[in-house]
């Protein structure tokens, strides 16, 4: 078993990680030019 | 707690591996066009497309800006969409059966203003021809086969393909001579295609925006060696005149003055501004003034190349007049 302050070690570990990941993910989406997931429309040219 | 920050590592790597496989991986599942072996291989519209929204700007633009506009970034304002649906035939028109006895049916074969770029399908030039026809009292049908940037090459390789199975009997080849080989091979294959469909050839020139500089100086030259390639029995409508001649003394229009360009609203006489004339892109400050002032629109055109819904009405009608039964 982990003492709290393991626990939140722990946690600030994995939390901070998932939102690096989600922040870098976040970045490709919205930066990079053409990508255009969240553009709800198509490419033709 | 060792395997605690190697987890966190392998979390974030494969936040990393995500945005890169969605970097390489871009444009890719947004596409309404796509390779198609039965034409070698090119793109064409993808089949069962159903109400692929497409946005594009509704003033005139460089290539650059093009794909900005998709993205709604904050320097493009002034954009439009429009809804693409497309047939198993892989065309932006309705399922298309065997023909019916006693029907003509013309395909028209072209580029992004056959296919209606920024209009929705009922107000495609293709689709009022057919209208326009009907109501003279023609048992007609008439096939979009348009694809934005289509060259000859595309067109004849489309016809030669996949045309014969739609038994057409007038081919409208649609398209303004562009891409190698120039106007020989433009007409070369235009015959090649309607030669194979055993189908009567009418050449349609699309119109030229006045905010197109090279097009306006040289569609008249272009008309004339088209007519002389494709021969005179072959009927060729222009309809730069046409399109120009309706829009006299409405909206804006980009005019050659003491070799400057000046962009004029022909309704009041305003010169809104003159900017050094240039036979490709526009100057920066013609764009700029549109995207500042959305009341500044050429008629009959929403960019420097396509027409808009009552452009395409106005081609409909002038083609319908022309063709003969």
């Amino acid at each position: 078993m982990l003492d709290p302050a393991q626990r939140r070690e722990l946690t600030l570990w994995i939390g901070g990680a998932v939102v690096l990941a989600l922040l870098i993910i976040a970045a490709a989406v919205f930066f990079v030019p053409e990508l255009d997931l969240l553009a709800k429309n198509y490419s033709v040219l | 707690m060792k395997k605690v920050r190697l987890a966190a590592a392998a979390i974030v790597l494969a936040g990393v591996g995500i945005a890169a496989f969605l970097v390489l991986h871009r444009g890719q599942s947004d596409q309404v066009l796509g390779e198609w072996a039965a034409i070698g291989g090119r793109r064409w519209l993808l089949p069962n497309l159903d109400d692929a929204e497409i946005v594009l700007i509704d003033r005139p633009h460089t290539k650059q800006e093009a794909p900005q506009a998709r993205r709604g970034l904050a320097t493009i304002q002034r954009t439009r969409s429009y809804f693409l649906s497309t047939n198993a035939d892989r065309l932006r028109n309705a399922p298309i059966g065997p023909k019916a006895q006693g029907t003509w049916r013309i395909v028209a074969i072209g580029d992004s203003v056959t296919h209606g770029w920024g209009i929705e399908e009922p107000k495609t030039w293709v689709r009022l021809l057919e209208g326009e026809l009907r109501a003279k009292g023609r048992n007609v049908e008439v096939i979009n086969a348009g694809v934005p940037s289509a060259d000859a090459d595309l067109m004849s390789a489309w016809c030669l393909a996949e045309g014969p199975r739609f038994e057409v009997d007038e081919v409208l080849w649609a398209r303004r001579p562009a891409g190698p080989g120039g106007v020989d091979r433009y007409a070369t294959l235009s015959h090649d295609c309607a030669a194979k469909l055993h189908a009567r050839l009418t050449v349609v020139l699309s119109p030229i925006s006045t905010f197109d500089p090279h097009g306006s100086a040289v569609y008249r030259q272009e008309a004339s060696e088209v007519r002389t390639k494709v021969g005179p029995q072959v009927d060729v409508i222009e309809l730069t005149d046409v399109v120009r001649a309706a829009q006299a003394g409405r909206g804006e229009v980009l005019e050659h003055r003491g070799g400057k360009a000046a962009v004029v609203d022909q309704e009041t006489g305003k010169t809104w501004l003159e900017a050094p004339w240039s036979d490709g892109d526009l100057d920066p400050s013609i764009y700029a003034l549109f995207e500042a002032h959305p009341d500044v629109r050429e008629a009959l055109f929403l960019d420097e190349g396509h027409p808009d819904e009552e452009g395409a009405a106005i081609i409909a009608k002038a083609v319908a007049d022309r063709l003969r039964p």
